[in-house]
């Protein structure tokens, strides 16, 4: 980059001490916060609290002050890489400044583009000999200085610039979401998913996280308690969405980048889930327990509404199918570390559980068997999906039983609990058109015909 | 012989509204610091303006820190004080017989609140390795 006359005296490189400084101040504003939150929590411990629950508070107070130093850290480290780019890039400025001066001083002209040294006026060829060492001088001076100058501010842009997505990942935790921060997201997520800024990504993905810990436990099949941050930001996107059905809802949040759709997928599944406690009972804001019903509202109702498989004399007919696939492939976009025994997986499992008896029920029900000679197909009844006529073998559950077959606490209880005995016959005896891929994820392998566990 | 006089339910009811009395005022403390000048966005008006471009950089730090890491202060000490003053205004209304002990009300005072997990700085290396994803 070449620099202009007008940016060699306008730069104002000290605006970065200026920002460094804000940023200094803040950090430690936030420790001194947390201290006063310490300090109180002692004070009261001395005065009204003991033994655990003294402990409780303090740990939490300190764990905090902990958490409020580390990120004063952050602030103080991009404070630092400010100010030594204000020295960086100042010096070099300060040069180029100081020979232009000197160059004008003696008589010389700089352009303002190109920063070129030339005799003002007109002189003789003798005269030009004598002023063009002083001239060459001169420029060389320049040049280096608006080299270098553009140089330091190439580097300290960039240093900046990288210390970007540290400094994000250093200021979202999901203890720290909320539902004012969820509107802003959602709201964007409404408005155009493909428009999200890195900042509302990393809440989004942030908020369908848990800490080895809490996976641990959801693994385990024990409760899982997440902060009320969390559950509250995770609600807040969910009720965003209520409107929106399963398919409407796919569509649109397809448009997303991934890592913020992955998020959203993965909060709808701690959010769907009894077992992920919030610990709180009096605010309206934080649900005190995940629940299938928290899920966006059309997309819960699609997978548990009662007309899931009607049976009449016109034939089979399977409703909420196009919706409750879309859940599926939703459900499938998080991580799948979360799905384990979740409510959304569950839902989706209960659908696909019914709409497989119907769709067998259609698919044997004109099957004939005719003593050990064969059987003979008459004809089943006719297979509606959605209201519209549809083969007997249409792809109704694949995507859906493919989408929960990595929750295997879900696929479990699903093959073991009242009905698993009619489900794995149904299975059976379902014509799958994917060369048993469903039922290989079904079972946990990866490839049905090698029978290798997954 | 010397067995140490139980307390009455009248005396234990005293000593947890007492507790929970403190535990109120810490919530109304942090959501007042939740609402300090402090903690105010970041102005950045007329910066910038003339370059060089590393003032831009800068600017988008001040950008992220208003973003990001104001909320999510502010979210850690509004709701903490929440909790805090939802806590024990549950408690405050139960009947006596009903009494739990403090130290469960902390329990969940810890749960609900979770775990503020901050990264260290990342090393230069790692901070490459960020970028780079």
């Amino acid at each position: 980059m070449s620099l202009t006359k007008t940016e060699v005296y306008g730069w104002k490189p000290s605006e970065l001490l200026v920002l460094a400084k804000m940023w200094r101040d803040l950090a430690a504003n936030i420790e001194g916060m947390f201290g006063q939150y310490e300090s109180r929590v002692k004070q009261v411990n001395s005065l009204f609290w003991q033994g655990e629950a003294a402990t409780a508070a303090l740990t939490r107070a300190q764990s905090d002050r902990g958490a409020a130093a580390r990120l004063a850290d952050h602030l103080e480290r991009v404070a630092d890489i400010a100010e030594n780019g204000f020295h960086e890039i100042d010096a070099p400025l300060r040069r180029t400044q100081d020979a232009i001066d000197g160059a004008v001083e003696d008589g010389f002209g700089v352009t303002e583009v190109g920063l070129r040294v030339y005799i003002r006026g007109d002189v003789t060829r003798d005269e030009q000999d004598a002023l063009e060492p002083a001239r060459v001088s001169w420029q060389e001076q320049i040049w280096s200085g608006a080299e270098a100058t553009a140089l330091a501010d190439t580097e300290v842009s960039d240093a900046l610039n990288n210390a970007l997505p540290g400094l994000r990942a250093a200021f979202v935790s999901p203890a720290t979401l909320g539902s004012e921060q969820a509107a802003k997201d959602a709201q964007q997520l409404l408005d155009d998913p493909s428009g999200l800024t890195p900042d509302q990504r990393q809440r989004l993905a942030e908020a369908g996280t848990l800490t080895p810990e809490q996976l641990l436990a959801l693994k385990s099949g024990d409760f899982v308690p997440i902060s009320a941050s969390q559950m509250e930001y995770m609600n807040a996107i969910a009720r965003r969405f209520d409107h929106m059905s399963g398919e409407d809802l796919e569509a649109w949040l397809k448009n997303a980048p991934a890592d913020a759709r992955a998020g959203v997928a993965s909060s709808f599944h701690l959010l769907s889930t009894k077992r992920v406690i919030a610990s709180v009972q009096s605010d309206a804001e934080v649900p005190a327990s995940g629940a299938p019903e928290l899920l966006p509202r059309q997309m819960h109702q699609s997978l548990t509404r009662s007309d899931l498989a009607t049976t009449s004399d016109d034939g089979i007919a399977l409703n909420g199918v196009a919706d409750n696939q879309a859940a599926a492939r939703i459900a499938d976009w998080s991580d799948p570390a979360l799905q384990n025994g979740t409510g959304l997986d569950a839902a989706i499992m209960d659908a696909a559980v019914t709409y497989l008896d119907h769709q067998v029920a259609a698919e044997r029900g004109g099957i004939v068997q005719i003593g050990e000679v064969g059987s003979v197909d008459l004809g089943g009844p006719q297979l509606y999906i959605d209201g519209a006529e549809a083969p007997a073998d249409a792809r109704v559950t694949e995507d859906m039983i493919n989408a929960v077959a990595a929750d295997r606490a879900v696929v479990g209880a699903a093959v073991a609990g009242e009905n698993g005995q009619a489900f794995m016959t149904d299975v059976a005896n379902h014509e799958w058109p994917d060369d048993n891929k469903t039922t290989g994820e079904l079972y946990g392998i990866s490839d049905p015909d090698a029978g290798e566990p997954r | 012989l010397f067995e140490s006089p139980r307390r009455g339910w009248k005396e234990v009811s005293v000593i947890f509204e007492v507790e929970l009395g403190a535990l109120n005022g810490l919530g109304t403390m942090l959501q007042e610091l939740a609402q300090a000048d402090e903690l105010r966005d970041l102005q950045t008006d007329g910066l910038g303006e003339s370059g060089p471009p590393a003032v831009d950089a800068a600017r988008s730090v001040s950008h992220v820190i208003n973003e990001l890491c104001l909320p999510g202060v502010k979210e850690r000490l509004g709701e903490t004080g929440e909790i805090c003053v939802n806590l024990a205004g549950e408690y405050q209304s139960q009947d006596e017989q009903s009494i739990i002990s403090f130290d469960t009300v902390m329990k969940q005072y810890t749960n609900a609140t979770g775990d503020w997990d901050v990264p260290e700085v990342p090393t230069p290396s790692a901070a490459k390795a960020m970028v780079a994803e």
